[in-house]
């Protein structure tokens, strides 16, 4: 496994070559077969890519990511390449565009690898959802990596790119980096483009990185930040040099501890873990603060409310009829769409669009979707006049470390909680960063959170890459 | 012969005397399509006539992944408009989803406004029979996208033209201030000549650039409290919006004279040609599958 800036320097000594390089990946992803952690591979274009990208570097005009190779989660389009999202209902699905954020990265001259595997158009926690086969954890196979953006977080884990987009509903990057041990950004609401992203709730998705340090999610960002004219909902605010940033400095940086996040259904190894890197800021002159966040516990009910009501309107063209799975043998068109999407989602999307519906549904807009909607903005507000006084704001990722495959499964609920310090950044549309924070007794992963102002990755990344090089 | 006349003139006599009891009320929806160069959220054409399915691309298909991207013309056209009708202009406008399913409708829904329309309190002024002038108030003018069409009537499956997909549209809502045929006329000419002079859309109503949906009730006169209404859709010409008002209002106030009740329904497929309202069967399967989002809970089209 290896670093951009190690790739760099053994490409920069003439050792290696991008094809090489991308060879050696693919090598990887073919011994890791099973841990099931991508839905496609494209051994040739990658290759052919990374030929052009060496003579791009013999040229002098190779861009900024030139020797990267990065796996795309399956719920952003890849032109020519088929977008599953993890579901039966796009099996055969071929996207006839790039997203943004995938047009930007190959302009950088990052090779783009293959497609990751997710839970079921990002619904999930553990990767368990997906039509193409639950992923593995690579420290043990019989536990899940997280969710929904478990195979990008497995491909990075074990060296099979060196960093791998995600995207993040209410915690799809940053629980899943948490579980697997390594960094995932979920950027502000509107600062990557989301052109191309399949949609799952649009008032909280949000595309980021995966990779092995703070430094390359940050070169990552520094690509595909930036507005988009393909969406309106990207910001036109600028982009600051994230690398810039990592000045190896907290010293008067005023860190708040949302008291709310260390409670009860937090396992005290992941508490010591999260305190113990807090008392290293401390050390370091950083100005360590309670802070409090009262609506929190409101979080889970209104990120369920909101999420699954967007849900149920965005998945609604997926219906026979256009593209994607039609079932056969319907006599007319209420039956091919009842047996199409019967047929064609999985049990928690189904769940999902049932409950979306419902609180969308005339009588009950008002006592669900539109008290959501209120709630909502009073937990936006608990961030923006705690950050009045704080800088940003640490917590655990996730209140556990792995569990095992098949252990939630059945407990929708359970699975919903292991969310819990990771949606509300979602519901604010603040930046949240997850890095490794040491393991547990068993050796497993741990995740230390970061939360930044609206637009502030700066911060969070140098926070974060102190906490990792200190 | 002599029989016929005889009946004529009788309901002719019956006729005259209920409407000098009755009054109808009637709000008038009219849909313009907007004569933009590209489609409302994407840069397709707008063009007429090509081949079926040839305005297209990843964003009025409906494809994985996309987002609509608001056309400014279509903007600057329902600004024209609503100051042309002294309406009101919102600072601040919110765009909804319509939710329904339907094969011509690729996303699932319907971008529209709800909420908060970005035109709204305005009115125009008709003239009446005696030569006198009144105000018929214009609640909201709103933006909205059009479906595509299916096409049932070839001897196959249906089929789906998308082309017309995402055309920009302009909602006028007008007051129920409209109380004979001859002002429902009268105001559709006024708007006809308002779209025309802006060149925002050109007026024809035979092919549908202008539509008309009416919502229509009666009363005993004097009564300030509103009858059962019902609406008609698709209409396709002047003409025939006032000849279906004046069938649709005799057929209410014969039910009430009879002792029946006026059912709240859609009354469909009032063309030029069979100059008969049908009411058909609500289109449950369509229907019942409405849901809203962005707050937006209305029978569909």
């Amino acid at each position: 496994m290896k670093t951009f800036d190690s790739i760099r320097a053994e490409l920069d000594s003439g050792k290696t070559s991008c094809e090489k390089i991308t060879q050696e990946y693919l090598g990887v992803i073919e011994q890791g077969k099973r841990l099931n952690a991508f839905l496609a591979v494209f051994p040739e274009q990658s290759l052919e890519q990374a030929r052009t990208v060496d003579k791009k570097r013999s040229a002098g005009t190779a861009g900024p990511l030139a020797g990267m190779v990065v796996s795309i989660k399956d719920v952003i389009c890849v032109k020519d390449a088929r977008v599953t999202c993890g579901s039966k209902i796009l099996e055969h699905f071929v996207s006839p565009y790039d997203a943004t954020v995938v047009s930007r990265l190959k302009q950088a001259d990052a090779v783009i690898i293959g497609k990751t595997n997710m839970d079921e158009f990002a619904m999930g926690s553990s990767t368990e959802n997906s039509a193409y086969g639950r992923v593995k954890l690579p420290q043990d196979e019989s536990r899940v990596p997280g969710g929904s953006s478990g195979g990008s977080a497995v491909a990075v884990r074990a060296g099979m790119s060196t960093t791998a987009l995600g995207s993040d509903t209410g915690g799809s990057i940053r629980q899943p980096a948490s579980f697997t041990g390594v960094v995932g950004l979920k950027p502000t609401y509107g600062r990557v483009s989301r052109y191309g992203l399949v949609a799952f709730a649009s008032s909280f998705d949000a595309i980021g990185p995966l990779a092995l340090s703070t430094k390359d999610a940050a070169r990552v960002l520094g690509v595909i930040a930036g507005h988009d004219e393909h969406d309106s909902t990207s910001a036109e605010v600028p982009v600051p040099n994230y690398l810039g940033a990592l000045t190896k400095d907290v010293k008067g940086l005023r860190v708040g501890i949302p008291k709310e996040y260390f409670g009860s259904g937090l396992e005290a190894e992941v508490r010591d873990a999260v305190e113990k890197k807090i008392d290293v800021l401390r050390k370091h002159g950083a100005i360590i603060q309670e802070v409090s966040l009262p609506h929190s516990e409101y979080t889970i009910a209104t990120y369920y409310i909101l999420a699954t009501a967007e849900a149920s309107s965005n998945l609604a063209r997926y219906d026979g009829a256009r593209y994607g799975y039609r079932a056969k043998g319907a006599n007319d068109l209420m039956e091919m769409y009842v047996q199409s999407r019967s047929q064609g989602f999985g049990a928690e999307v189904k769940r999902r669009i049932m409950l979306g519906t419902y609180v969308l549904s005339s009588g009950y807009y008002d006592a669900y979707y539109r008290k959501g909607q209120k709630v909502r903005r009073l937990i936006q507000d608990d961030f923006i006049s705690a950050f009045k006084n704080v800088d940003c704001l640490i917590t655990p990722t996730s209140p556990s470390t792995s569990f095992k495959a098949g252990e939630k499964v059945d407990d929708p609920l359970q699975m919903y909680l292991s969310d819990i310090f990771t949606t509300s950044a979602n519901l604010a549309g603040i930046p949240g960063i997850s890095i490794p924070c040491g393991n547990d007794r068993q050796g497993l992963p741990i995740g230390l959170q970061i939360l930044g102002k609206h637009f502030d990755e700066a911060t969070i990344f140098r926070v974060a890459d102190f906490l990792e090089t200190t | 012969m002599t029989v016929t006349l005889k009946v004529t003139v009788i309901l002719n006599l019956k006729l005259m005397s209920w409407n000098e009891r009755y009054e109808a009320v009637i709000g008038l929806e009219v849909h313009a399509q907007l004569l933009t160069d590209s489609k409302a959220f994407c840069s397709c054409s707008t063009k007429f006539g090509n081949e079926p399915n040839s305005n297209v691309c990843p964003v009025c298909l409906g494809m994985p992944g996309v987002l609509p991207v608001l056309n400014k013309n279509l903007v600057e056209f329902i600004l024209k408009m609503g100051l042309a009708t002294h309406c009101t202009v919102a600072p601040r406008s919110i765009f909804a989803r319509k939710n329904y399913f339907y094969p011509d409708l690729p996303k699932g829904y319907q971008i529209s406004q709800y909420e908060e329309p970005i035109c709204a309190n305005g009115y125009v002024e008709i003239e009446l029979q005696d030569g006198s002038r009144k105000k018929i108030g214009i609640t909201r003018i709103h933006m909205e996208e059009d479906a595509g069409k299916s096409i049932h009537d070839l001897d196959v499956d249906t089929l789906v033209d998308v082309n017309r997909c995402g055309v920009p549209l302009i909602e006028i809502v007008s007051e129920p201030d409209i109380r004979t045929p001859h002002e429902a006329y009268q105001y559709l000419y006024q708007m006809k000549q308002i779209v025309t002079y802006l060149g925002i859309c050109d007026g024809n109503m035979e092919e549908g650039s202008l539509r008309c949906d009416a919502n229509i009730s009666v009363r005993l006169k004097g009564e300030t409290a509103l009858g059962t209404k019902t609406e008609v859709k698709n209409m396709n010409s002047f003409r025939f919006v006032e000849k279906a008002l004046e069938f649709e209002i005799n057929r209410q106030i014969a039910l009430i004279e009879d002792g029946g009740k006026v059912v709240r329904n859609i009354i469909m497929g009032f063309r030029a040609r069979n100059r008969r309202a049908n009411a058909l069967q609500r289109r449950s399967a369509r229907l019942s599958l409405l849901s809203r989002s962005g707050s937006r809970a209305r029978a569909c089209r």
